[in-house]
């Protein structure tokens, strides 16, 4: 066993994902533009509940979906860059190359979760200060952004080990079962749908964003099962990774 | 009788209703150099894969040093896969860091020297490399380790003259150095059948022709003759 | 393959034939040549192998036969030497010039010119060497 080669495993695949990222400029001409529409907005619409900063965590609603895409993206660029061949035949089990790759998906993932929620929190902040609304609207903005964020830690795992999955079964003899996994990422990538449409039946009256108030107690039990089901689909992606791959 | 570092018995690849790989029957020598020659399709590639593991045969027996093909075994083996690419993030300091780090056996000393012998240096970036100074970047790789059984799959194709006379130099003192056991699909083979000890014809998915070099060169000629009469 | 020029000797290796032999046989036509002087040294192994771009193993297999044939030596980790034996470099450049002439007279032969016109032949042009 090659010691600290897990640990270089992922610090190489953060590289790889990263270094990609900071080099596209425009993502971050899109994201100065935004923070500034944003701030404008709060601004000027801003305070007594118009333009409330929580409108913008309707954007959440994307993430499962940018997660799959992290994860598929962390897999396949092994054969678009050609890289495959060094990958498949490194002295590791492909458990372990798996894992490094779902790990370093989770950190980005991770990563980009919390900069996205502090920074709304801030523009929330701001917002709040400028119009003198006073620290509860920052804890209720607080509150509701636990609640998304506690959403999105219970379905990332799924659509992660889905986008591996989805990756390595597309290049496998397995390919004909691709369909089932779009429907899985379809349902399961609208768990925000699901969560609201499921927050309506609990509580009528007005809805502040996707969800507002408390969810049912019971919602949040069913990240146990939503996690165990992506530890599933993550033992079946080592499965076909070792024995139907097609290289 | 030398020892056999690769043995083949009535190996099969099906892919679908096509054969890559039928009947194949192939014993390697220990610390021989051995040329698997062939056109394309005739499952050179599909061979070196199945060595390193990344192909499972569909039928018979294929031992490599004297275990069975998987990735545990490939600690022993360094190879360079065909029609490989370099991470482009990297340069070449951080190509020598992921070796260090991935690949037991593998000698940094002997990779910087090498990287030099190629002119080379550690800030120079993957990303604007031509295709020949990768191809010598990736090959310095595979020969800084230290293992049993090196295999190179098609490592002069579309490289540079240059280049090409560089991997050759180092490939010879690699050789002059070490007791390794070494494996080279090419189509150059005018300029590289000098180097072999050994040589296997593939044709359609099985070994048309194999042995010692200087024997087949006293009954048949040269190896650009005999592929001419075997495959022209 | 060209001619490479290495340690004072020339190589012309032909592909087709076994390239064993004919580095043995280069060797051997260059010390009855007296390109390399008695005594002196000759390339390594790597070296040898590098100039005429062939395996190691091969140059190996001619060193090898040259010292069984007494023609070198080798010296511990000092190199490879040729032999300061006048009377064997003797022998060798005998043996090299009857084949020279067993060749020769086969290629007459197959002219058709016999051991008098041959004779008379030599007398015109008299041993000159070029």
């Amino acid at each position: 066993m090659h010691h600290g080669s897990f640990r270089y495993l992922i610090k190489h695949e953060l590289a790889m994902g990263i270094s990609r990222f900071y080099k596209k400029i425009w993502i971050w001409v899109y994201v100065a533009i935004i923070l500034i529409l944003a701030g404008t907005a709060l601004t000027i619409w801003g305070g007594n509940d118009k333009f409330n900063p929580t409108y913008i965590l309707f954007s959440t609603y994307m993430f499962p979906f940018l997660v799959f895409g992290i994860s598929v993206k962390t897999l396949k660029r092994e054969w678009e860059k050609g890289t495959y061949g060094w990958w498949l035949t490194l002295p590791y089990s492909r458990f372990r190359l798996l894992a490094a790759k779902a790990v370093s998906a989770l950190i980005q993932v991770i990563a980009g979760y919390s900069l996205f929620f502090i920074t709304v929190l801030l523009l929330g902040i701001y917002s709040f200060i400028i119009h003198g609304e006073g620290l509860s609207p920052i804890r209720e903005l607080f509150a509701t952004e636990l609640q998304y964020a506690g959403i999105l830690i219970g379905v990332s795992p799924f659509m992660l080990a889905l986008g591996l999955l989805a990756t390595v079964v597309r290049r496998s003899v397995m390919k004909p079962l691709t369909p089932m996994i779009w429907i899985a990422f379809g349902l399961f990538g609208n768990i925000f749908s699901w969560v609201s449409s499921f927050n309506s039946l609990s509580e009528s009256g007005n809805s502040n964003g996707l969800i507002s108030g408390s969810l049912p107690d019971w919602i949040w039990l069913c990240i146990i099962p939503v996690w165990m089901i992506a530890a599933l689909l993550f033992a079946a992606t080592v499965h076909v990774c070792n024995k139907y791959l097609q290289v | 009788m030398s020892k056999v570092v690769i043995q083949a018995d009535d190996v099969f690849k099906k892919y679908g209703s096509r054969n890559a790989i039928q009947h194949l029957n192939v014993s390697i020598p220990e610390f021989s150099v051995t040329a698997i020659l062939g056109p394309n399709g005739a499952g050179k590639s599909t061979f070196m894969r199945m060595i390193t593991g990344m192909v499972k045969p569909s039928a018979g027996n294929l031992t490599v040093l004297d275990q069975t093909p998987a990735w545990e075994v490939n600690r022993s083996i360094a190879y360079l896969p065909d029609r490989a690419r370099w991470y482009g993030n990297h340069r070449v300091g951080q190509a020598i860091e992921w070796a260090t780090n991935l690949h037991p056996g593998f000698n940094a000393e002997r990779a910087w020297e090498l990287m030099k012998s190629f002119g080379l240096d550690a800030a120079t970036p993957v990303e604007g490399m031509s295709r020949g100074q990768e191809a010598r970047l990736m090959l310095a790789l595979c020969l800084a380790r230290d293992v049993p059984l090196l295999v190179l799959d098609e490592p002069f194709s579309g490289i540079d003259m240059i280049s090409r006379e560089k991997i050759i130099a180092a490939l010879i003192d690699s050789f002059s150095e070490r007791q390794q056991t070494v494996l080279i699909s090419t189509h150059e083979i005018a300029e590289t059948e000098s180097l072999f000890d050994h040589a296997v014809f593939f044709q359609e998915g099985t070994a048309v022709l194999s042995g010692d070099v200087e024997r087949l060169r006293a009954e048949r000629g040269s190896m650009q003759n005999i592929y001419r009469q075997l495959y022209g | 393959m060209e001619e490479v020029q290495i340690g004072g000797m020339r190589f012309t290796l032909d592909l087709s034939q076994p390239l064993y032999e004919q580095v043995l046989d280069q060797v051997r036509s260059s010390i009855a040549k007296g390109e390399i002087a008695l005594g002196s040294k000759i390339p390594s192994v790597r070296e040898m192998a590098q100039a005429l771009k062939i395996n190691p193993n091969t140059v190996m297999r001619a060193y090898q036969e040259l010292e069984r044939d007494q023609l070198t030596e080798t010296r511990r980790g000092q190199g490879t030497y040729i032999t300061t034996d006048s009377a064997r470099v003797e022998q060798i450049r005998y043996r090299a010039a009857e084949q020279a002439i067993q060749e020769f007279l086969g290629k007459m032969a197959s002219f058709g010119f016999d051991a008098q016109a041959i004779e008379k032949l030599l007398r015109k042009y008299g041993g000159e060497s070029t």
